[in-house]
């Protein structure tokens, strides 16, 4: 395409955005947790992902690849003037492929939703985030106020490390996720000034 | 739906397999119908691969530039209709998501206006996810939440 106009003039002020990604298996209230804080009704939008085939490498011939597309809702919420905060949530496949790096990169941190009674599904995205250090926060959706098991239950399933939070919240309420993404950013200070100081994050 | 072209997405960049996805086999995903009569995502990018743009992020702020708007009249359609959604700033993935184009078809053609002019990409807005000032401002306000 060619370039058909100047270059010179005056660019628009754009607001600075940040994102914190919001994890988690299938039905465990991403898009739910999005929609209680986002100033605007979730949005979602669609990538095509290439998936390795199901099947053994022959040599010589061509691995089987297919595209898939996934799905990704998200919300935004205005922090001020100057910057938006958005919210994605990941695809509800757990086998995802690059499309996790596009999501976390530059990223704040992460809220790992869980249901629990299916603490399972949680796993790829505990695993994933402690691999590229991405801080992130274990978010138990409790639903009217009840858990399946305690806080601590949680925990020890899961094996995470004593310093990542586990939380319990209502992705119903808007203030309740508020406190849940609060608690991702504390854990993203932490880091930020860990690394200040050059201490190990 | 198989993808056939020389390029493989995966190879471009420094993309490497996940670990964990060695460790189990892949699980089948339900592939979505293409909607009869709508044009395969690629078409509209001329089959190009979005191995693209490292600045253009999901959250990457668009906006379009003014003298633009007297020139769309030579543009495709769906290019008309992202330079019309940026005349205030816009996220690549609300672009993506009101236009209802795939996201990797978004991030193409949003590189391609801005390189005719018609649209600014601002990446170098883009702070540090460890900047501590940013992270400060975002806690505050979200605590201002009623």
């Amino acid at each position: 395409m060619d370039s058909v106009l100047s270059r010179e003039q005056p660019a628009q002020r754009a607001p600075v955005p940040v994102k914190i990604v919001v994890a988690g298996g299938f039905g465990v209230g991403k898009t739910t947790t999005v929609a209680a804080i986002s100033e605007i009704a979730p949005l979602t939008t669609e990538a095509e992902m290439t998936s390795a085939g199901v099947g053994v490498d022959e040599p010589g011939m061509m691995t089987g690849k297919t595209t898939t597309t996934v799905a990704m809702d998200f919300g935004c919420v205005t922090v001020d003037r100057s910057l938006k905060l958005y919210l994605f949530g990941t695809p509800g496949q757990s086998r995802f492929g690059f499309m996790w790096d596009d999501l976390t990169k530059g990223a704040l941190g992460a809220l790992v939703v869980v249901d629990s009674s299916r603490l399972d599904d949680c796993f790829p995205a505990v695993d994933y985030f402690e691999q590229i250090g991405l801080p992130f926060v274990v978010g138990v959706n409790a639903f009217h106020g009840r858990l399946a098991h305690n806080l601590q239950d949680v925990r020890w399933a899961l094996a995470i490390d004593d310093s990542i939070p586990v939380v319990a919240y209502d992705a119903r309420d808007r203030l309740s996720v508020r406190d849940a993404l609060l608690a991702v950013l504390d854990r993203a200070l932490a880091k930020a000034q860990a690394q200040l100081s050059g201490g190990r994050p | 739906m198989t993808w056939a072209g020389d390029e493989d997405p995966e190879e471009g960049g420094s993309r490497r397999i996940r670990p964990f996805l060695g460790a189990s086999p892949p699980v089948p995903v339900p592939e979505t119908e293409p909607e009869p009569g709508a044009p395969r995502p690629f078409v509209l990018t001329s089959g190009r691969v979005p191995v693209a743009h490292p600045d253009i992020g999901l959250e990457t702020q668009i906006t379009a530039r003014p003298h633009g708007y007297s020139r769309l009249a030579g543009l495709p359609r769906e290019q008309q209709a992202i330079v019309a959604v940026c005349a205030e700033p816009i996220s690549v993935a609300e672009i993506a998501a009101r236009l209802h184009l795939h996201l990797g078809v978004t991030k193409i053609l949003v590189g391609d206006l801005r390189a005719a002019g018609y649209l600014e990409v601002h990446s170098m807005d883009a702070v540090q996810p460890t900047d501590i000032d940013t992270i400060l401002r975002v806690i505050h306000g979200l605590r201002a939440l009623a």
